[in-house]
């Protein structure tokens, strides 16, 4: 540690923690996955969203008591390192060094992706490139301002969602009336068996992703032995409840599963639903919530690397050390910026399958 | 892990036992823990082997930080942020 006399500020409130956690799970991403677990669960998609919310929300509890017990920012590094084992622990913290090191890289890329697609005459590095620019900036400036900028852009994420939902009850009203927009049909999918529903389930726990980051920021937190755990129980119950309702209604719309291309099945729906209007309004969405994934993702990764630099497991002057004046781990949100530089030479593609790969949540949780 | 550590904690502490039961601090970690077995064994050869390279590389950079497991990795201590309630007896098994 460089000085003693210089902490993490306790500034975050419950509302914002919440926040943060919803914006790493990114609930925009229901849309981006639809297909692919319709495709799975044989057109079930609420069920499996519904199986894994509620078993996520055991390993929520679990964060919950943890995070009463040891509130500070290390998550599941300081857990297992207090409760178990410094050895455990230690290992437990590398692995969630993989996802919280590379994550914000696979975000800020597949952002880029989407203006370049809309833009395509301006190159995608200058995307990336401002992607990271700004969001390494507010990190760095305070977590009170990236707080801020975080929960504005959230609000536009879930009225993008609502207004989502709402499109696709007007779409289904219009075709069959009321009795058509209560109905069982997008619980049970298409003769889904229970092996199918199971199999979109273990899908749909990737869309989880990010919903324990929360407790990195448990040293930024008022009040944080009662705020953390309701904070990471508030994520998980929202977030999942966001997925289930998105994943009825668009299963309402689009019964069944099969699509032309099932990994854009979402834009091909809302088309179907909304005009261009809406199609431009929901890039915004898609492009913006990209951003606070990202924005929360280096947060949490720069807390986690604090924890372990300030045990000295990873070298203390670097990576336990914060900034006199802005109270924040300066390298560490660096550090996570430069790596996600390497993205200038991947490809969405390779991305994206390392997304679906990403191997080590499950471990740690 | 993090489930595992709740049992860990419960089983070793009795103030935490007290607090949080046999359903809350066993049960209900348990079934989170196989949960997150069951998506372990759901992923695909590549993640898998992805995921053991990096964990030998951790497990190098701790061989290195405790001298071959000899002894354990190091620990600023930070009494500021230490929890006041932390149980005493967990702290002393570390």
């Amino acid at each position: 540690m460089t000085d003693n006399n210089i902490k993490l500020e306790r500034t975050l409130s419950l509302k914002a923690v919440v926040l943060f956690g919803l914006a790493y799970m990114t609930p925009l991403i229901v849309l981006g996955t639809f297909g692919v677990i319709a495709s799975t669960s044989n057109g079930a998609v609420p069920t499996a969203y519904l199986i894994t919310t509620v078993a996520m929300l055991f390993t929520a509890y679990s964060y919950g008591i943890m995070a009463r017990t040891y509130p500070v920012a290390g998550s599941a590094y300081t857990y297992a390192r207090r409760a178990i084992d410094s050895r455990v622990g230690f290992m437990v913290g590398w692995s969630v060094l993989l996802d919280y090191f590379f994550l914000p890289m696979v975000i800020w890329l597949i952002g880029a992706a989407y203006l370049n697609a809309r833009f395509p005459e301006v190159p995608s590095w200058i995307f990336l490139l401002g992607f990271i620019g700004i969001t390494t900036f507010l990190n760095i400036y305070g977590i009170k301002l990236a707080s801020k900028v975080n929960s504005l852009l959230m609000v536009f994420q879930i009225l993008v969602i609502a207004f989502f939902v709402l499109l696709s009850i007007r779409h289904v009203f219009a075709t069959g009336g009321t009795d058509s927009l209560f109905s069982l049909g997008p619980f049970l999918g298409e003769d889904a068996g229970f092996t199918a529903i199971a199999a979109g389930a273990a899908v749909a726990a990737y869309s989880f992703l990010g919903f324990d980051a929360v407790t990195t920021l448990t040293e930024e937190t008022i009040d944080p032995k009662r705020n953390i755990p309701k904070a990471i129980m508030l994520t998980a119950l929202i977030g999942g409840g966001i997925y289930v309702l998105v994943g009825y209604t668009t299963q309402l719309v689009h019964p069944g599963n099969s699509f032309v291309n099932s990994d854009s099945a979402a834009f091909e729906i809302a088309t179907t639903i909304g005009a261009d209007l809406f199609g431009a309004i929901f890039l915004a969405g898609m492009v913006l919530a990209q951003f606070t994934s990202g924005l929360a993702a280096q947060a949490s990764a720069s807390r986690l690397l604090f924890a372990m630099g300030r045990d000295a497991v990873l070298p203390p002057k670097l990576f336990g050390a914060l900034h006199s004046r802005f109270h924040t781990p300066v390298f560490n949100i660096v550090l996570t910026g430069a790596i996600g530089i390497i993205a200038l030479f991947l490809d969405v593609l390779s991305a994206a399958s390392f997304i679906t790969s990403v191997p080590l949540s499950p471990l740690r949780w | 892990m993090v489930n595992l550590s709740v049992i860990f904690l419960v089983s070793k502490d009795a103030d935490a036992r007290r607090q949080y039961g046999v359903l809350r601090g066993m049960v209900v970690p348990l079934i989170g823990a196989l949960v997150n077995l069951w998506l372990m064994s759901k992923l695909d050869i590549n993640a898998f082997i992805l995921g053991l390279i990096w964990l030998s590389i951790g497990l190098a950079q701790l061989a290195y930080l405790t001298r071959f497991f000899r002894r354990e990795p190091p620990e600023v201590a930070f009494d500021e942020s230490e929890p006041e309630s932390a149980p005493a007896s967990v702290k002393a098994t570390l």
